[in-house]
């Protein structure tokens, strides 16, 4: 799987989903590219409702918390998304599977 | 149609010929006797309206379903609760002697008469059961959360019903993080943010389901107890009250729903028209109300407190024996929970015990008495308290819901596999959550 997506529709701190099957958001910091799968493992929020505080990404549903670097659940160890790798490669980002 | 707020998460709706109740928790305290509605005056027998048709109970948890305002309905009422994965709520229901109690699946409309049809919906979770209604009539559509956590192709499809009013949890109503052993500075960042995301769910809930009138309900109790008085801090406590969830909504930006806040024996009809019957507690008189619920109420919650009795002598062997076989049983959640817990069973009769709950403990003996450094979690509850979890007279759930107990953690981190295990340690539920688990995880 190998998804590519122009920079310019990458706001600066929005979660935008990039991929719907499988579901996939990205999250820019001003720095650095994030990539997870886009669905809350508790009761299936679409995670582009949550928002990010530095690297810790909330869910808009009923506040579960993940480290966006790694996809890794902070509020309920194990319970953890699916992270991808992010490549940039000029005016692209390539996300694909780890 | 109208629908009467009747404090926390019970409402009562009444069309022009029927009325169902919800969540029945009026009178008295409940989890522990630590529990009470936001209202000014202690609710009494004359504010339970008895005279209903039909009974909703969304789930076990006491502010939904307590025993002391249950008993003073007809047995012969039916009550509606969702069809859930165990037996366990519906065996709760009829040991209180109601005879006509029907399961309802979720998602699948019940008729109950020519106008009145009502809808449960469960929630996601594999491990704890609780579950949402929408009650329809001819003249109007009510939504009614309670405290489930819905996933999100529900909230569409209930939004698709086009609800006139929606009832919507607003508040964290949990231990978490008031009993744990933590610095004021952390304890308190914790609560500001629960409290904050909570809020913030509530605005997406609404958001999604857009009724025309939504009511923030089924938040924070008040503890009135004089052990516990900080934990109804408006500012710092993790509880909030209902003006908070209504200012989030305000400032959202979010359009097409009215925010209403209700106290006690509010009525709202499905137009919007709002009939106030009594003074809501708002963060801003939340302590003023407190202190005098605490002043009414102290004499009764100390003689029930003392009517709990006392821990028996037998109560360590009771508690060796409760937790090798809930452990032994369980071998698969064992895996999961890998841990060592701290048990202190506080006062008269109690003791230290360790539970030996890792995953590569492979000897037959899980619980013993003794005291351990390297325990990953730790638990000083009253002994007496103890006593009736352990012999299945109180549930654990509702125990740690009580906060009269205190907890540490190494590392710092949930475990619901052990909360899972003490929810319900019936082998053939855990055997089957497993199954779903492991699949997906």
């Amino acid at each position: 799987m190998e998804i590519k997506i122009k920079k310019e529709i990458i706001e600066k701190g929005q979660l935008i989903e990039v991929s719907k099957s499988p579901k996939i958001i990205i999250y820019f910091d001003g720095e650095k590219y994030y990539a997870v799968s886009g669905i809350c493992p508790h009761a299936k929020w679409p995670l582009e409702l949550g928002f990010v505080n530095k690297t810790t990404l909330t869910c808009g549903g009923h506040g579960w918390e993940f480290d966006i670097e790694d996809g890794n659940c902070i509020t309920n160890p194990g319970r953890n998304l699916k992270n991808y790798s992010v490549l940039e490669a000029n005016d692209e980002i390539i996300i694909s599977e780890n | 149609m109208f629908v009467k707020f009747l404090g926390q998460a019970c409402t009562l709706i009444e069309t022009q010929n029927e009325r169902i109740i919800v969540d029945p928790w009026i009178m008295g305290p409940c989890n522990v006797n630590t529990w009470y509605t936001l209202r000014n005056k202690a609710a009494t027998k004359k504010n339970i309206l008895t005279d209903v048709d039909y009974i909703y109970i969304s789930h076990e948890h006491e502010d939904h379903f307590q025993a002391e305002t249950l008993k003073e309905f007809d047995r012969k009422i039916p009550i509606y609760i969702c069809k859930f994965p165990t037996d366990r709520f519906y065996n709760e229901i009829a040991k209180l002697g109601f005879k006509n109690i029907i399961e309802l699946p979720s998602w699948k409309s019940e008729k109950l008469s020519d106008d009145l049809e009502i809808t449960s919906i469960k929630n996601p979770d594999i491990m704890f059961e609780d579950s949402a209604l929408i009650i329809k009539s001819k003249e109007g559509t009510v939504f009614c959360e309670t405290d489930c956590k819905m996933d999100y192709e529900s909230l569409k499809k209930v939004n698709a019903t086009k609800p006139d009013i929606g009832f919507f949890m607003y508040s964290v109503a949990n231990w978490y993080p008031d009993v744990y052993n933590y610095s004021k500075e952390k304890r308190d960042g914790i609560a500001k943010k629960r409290k904050s995301n909570k809020i913030n769910g509530f605005v997406n809930y609404v958001n999604v389901i857009k009724p025309r009138y939504a009511i923030a309900y089924a938040g924070g109790p008040l503890f009135p107890h004089k052990s516990q008085l900080k934990l109804n801090d408006p500012i710092t406590g993790v509880f909030g009250c209902p003006d908070e969830p209504k200012a989030a909504w305000d400032t959202s930006g979010n359009t097409g729903t009215e925010i209403i806040t209700m106290a006690a024996d509010d009525e709202i009809m499905v137009d919007g028209t709002h009939k106030k019957n009594n003074e809501p507690i708002l963060s801003t008189n939340k302590i003023d109300a407190l202190n005098e619920l605490s002043i009414e109420v102290q004499d009764d919650l100390n003689k029930r407190w003392k009517a709990e009795g006392e821990a028996s002598t037998k109560l360590p062997m009771k508690i060796i024996d409760y937790f090798n076989k809930i452990i032994s049983e369980n071998s698969i959640a064992r895996k999961h929970i890998d841990m060592k817990v701290q048990l202190i069973a506080e006062g008269k009769n109690g003791g230290e015990f360790v539970l030996d709950i890792k995953k590569d403990n492979e000897s037959s003996s899980f619980a013993k008495e003794g005291k351990i450094d390297d325990w990953n979690y730790l638990m000083k509850i009253p002994a007496h308290l103890v006593e009736k979890s352990v012999s299945e007279k109180l549930l654990w759930e509702t125990l740690f819901l009580s906060a009269r107990w205190k907890a540490d953690r190494k590392p710092d981190q949930w475990n619901e596999h052990f909360i899972n295990l003490l929810y319900d340690p019936d082998p053939t539920r855990i055997s089957n959550i497993y199954k779903i688990y492991d699949k997906v995880h």
